[in-house]
């Protein structure tokens, strides 16, 4: 498998791609790359499995890789995103504008654009060999896929126009509201202002006002969509889970990231228990029929994605409960995966 | 899986009309119709047209300020403003209608908390207006236990039983009271095969499990809620 500038994981919940995208950036840290493991769900169950605080999120943090059993000359960065970290460094300051306040908190609904913007941001830093990502579960890794093209239709250059005719800072928001008549868009804001009051409107066009001034560094995140798309460039793993019927959402979720894909890709089928249940010799019916079973649930992911042209790989079982001792033995697999 | 085994469940054992949504993704039609259950699909298009129909008293306004680009392009860099609407057209259609019951299958965790707070995050947006009493009007009922009652479903893992947990959490955090935990797919000993002669892989995962359980129940009272 080639080593690319980006991989990206994607899964639906609880099929584990935490624990195998911690995996796979230990397992490039021992090859000697210099790995950045970003979490971009905001569950951030990865600071769980890497022991990192509260307080850390936002921040690039170095992980301890002794507590993985690694020598401790490999070197792994980690960033738990914080959107509102994410703004106030494309702000430089942090705004007092009530909307952008409140819509970059934790679970304010800008996650996936300030996504964008600070994978963006780490790879223009140029500091990282790989940077991995873990994407949020489910339809929500679609949402951070199309944010690119969402700020894209934002900063139209026709919206764009309209808004740089709103002025500068200094003048007050009645003579912005003034000068919009002639431009066509007051009468939506009059709408806007009959249904939320004229001091959201206010702030909404300072809102506007504010995002348009670092209109650059937004549509500077549009080439994270192109580099995800190009072959040399990342590795995608669709990772899905034997252990439940996901059959049905694997085949979704190929489907639906098709348009973002290349050829390197991979459907990882996780927590596999096939190579054991092929070494099952049932001594009974009762048992014969629950192997039976349980080969059926395996084999309906295969069944299901077999038309598509995607490789396969499967990592099998791992009977440990603690997420970090998952993690370690999963490093492991990677390095025969690899060779 | 579980959300449509509830709609199931409810459509047999009360006389209200129950509804099976996937908030903002069109539910799986060939499954519902299998299981004979009643999807309800409420397009984000189609809620907020509405919505802003009733607030400016004219429908085709509401679809003209819709189909404005740039209003598209601003609903879709602010996800939680159509969320904030989809969930507010829920609730309307709850509070009209005495006999119906919408299961609602949320998405993942962090985002549903998004969805949840996308009221109060609204309100302080808004401050004053039209909507502000809508949204209290949303929280009222969302805080009020008669009307809902929240379901979190983990596997047994660690990291989704705590994420479970946190869950939880917030949820109270944001008023919401009636909270039940389950803790799903659970591999444990069942009479339908003999617990003899098991191979070695899933004996050992039983005895995980085991461990985990007790881990669980002294530090988080799991088992105690488990349903």
């Amino acid at each position: 498998m080639k080593q690319k500038k980006i991989e990206v994981f994607c899964g639906t919940g609880g099929v584990g791609k935490t624990t195998i995208s911690t995996s796979r950036a230990l397992h490039l840290c021992q090859q000697g790359r210099k790995v950045l493991l970003i979490t971009i769900d905001p569950a951030k169950r990865l600071k769980q499995v890497l022991g990192l605080q509260d307080e850390e999120t936002g921040e690039v943090a170095k992980i301890k890789v002794e507590n993985f059993g690694m020598e401790t000359e490999h070197e792994l960065h980690a960033l738990l995103l914080s959107p509102e970290h994410t703004l106030n460094r494309i702000l430089k300051n942090p705004t007092e504008n009530n909307i952008i306040k409140t819509l970059s908190k934790p679970y304010g609904g800008m996650n996936e654009i300030m996504a964008v913007l600070e994978v963006q941001h780490q790879l223009n830093k140029n500091e990282y060999d790989t940077i991995v990502l873990d994407t949020p579960p489910g339809k929500h890794f679609i949402d951070f896929l199309e944010s690119t093209r969402k700020i894209q239709s934002f900063f139209d250059k026709n919206f764009s126009e309209v808004f740089n005719f709103i002025g500068n800072k200094k003048k007050k928001p009645g003579r912005i509201l003034t000068k919009l008549v002639s431009t066509g868009i007051d009468k939506l804001l009059t709408y806007l202002e009959k249904v939320t009051g004229k001091g959201f409107v206010n702030d909404f066009l300072e809102a506007i006002h504010i995002l348009y001034d670092h209109r650059e560094v937004f549509l500077n995140g549009l080439h994270l969509e192109k580099d995800l798309m190009t072959p040399e460039f990342s590795n995608w793993f669709l990772v899905t889970s034997a252990d439940q019927l996901k059959g049905n959402d694997a085949q979704e979720m190929i489907k639906a990231s098709s348009n973002f894909m290349h050829k390197d890709n991979y459907l990882l089928i996780n927590k596999s228990w096939h190579k054991f249940l092929n070494n099952w010799q049932a001594t009974d019916p009762s048992l014969e029929k629950l192997r039976d079973k349980l080969l059926d649930i395996e084999e309906s992911i295969q069944k299901i994605t077999k038309s598509y042209s995607i490789s396969k790989i499967e990592f099998p079982e791992i009977f440990e409960n603690s997420p970090k001792k998952q993690v370690q033995q999963l490093v492991s697999i990677w390095d025969s995966v690899d060779s | 899986m579980t959300a449509l085994a509830l709609s199931g469940y409810l459509q047999s054992t009360t006389s209200k009309k129950v509804y099976y949504n996937t908030f903002d993704t069109q539910p799986d039609l060939e499954i519902c119709q299998s299981l004979g259950i009643t999807p309800l699909y409420l397009p984000l298009e189609d809620s907020t047209a509405e919505y802003i129909g009733r607030k400016l008293k004219s429908t085709s306004i509401a679809k003209w300020v819709m189909k404005a680009p740039f209003f598209k392009a601003l609903f879709n860099i602010v996800p939680s403003l159509g969320n904030m609407i989809t969930l507010g057209h829920i609730i309307d259609r709850l509070e009209k209608s005495d006999d119906e019951i919408i299961v609602l299958d949320a998405p993942s965790s962090g985002h549903i908390l998004t969805v949840l707070e996308s009221p109060k995050n609204f309100n302080q947006i808004f401050q004053t207006g039209a909507l502000v009493k809508d949204i209290h009007r949303m929280l009222d009922f969302m805080q009020n236990p008669n009307f809902v009652e929240s379901w979190i479903l983990s596997i047994p893992t660690e990291l989704a039983v705590t994420e479970g947990f946190e869950l939880k959490e917030k949820l109270e955090d944001s008023g919401l009271t009636n909270i039940k935990t389950v803790l799903n797919n659970v591999l444990a000993s069942s009479n339908e095969f003999s617990q003899e002669n098991l191979p070695e892989f899933i004996d050992k995962k039983l005895k995980l499990r085991k461990k985990f359980f007790l881990k669980m129940r002294e530090n988080l009272e799991l088992l105690s809620q488990c349903i």
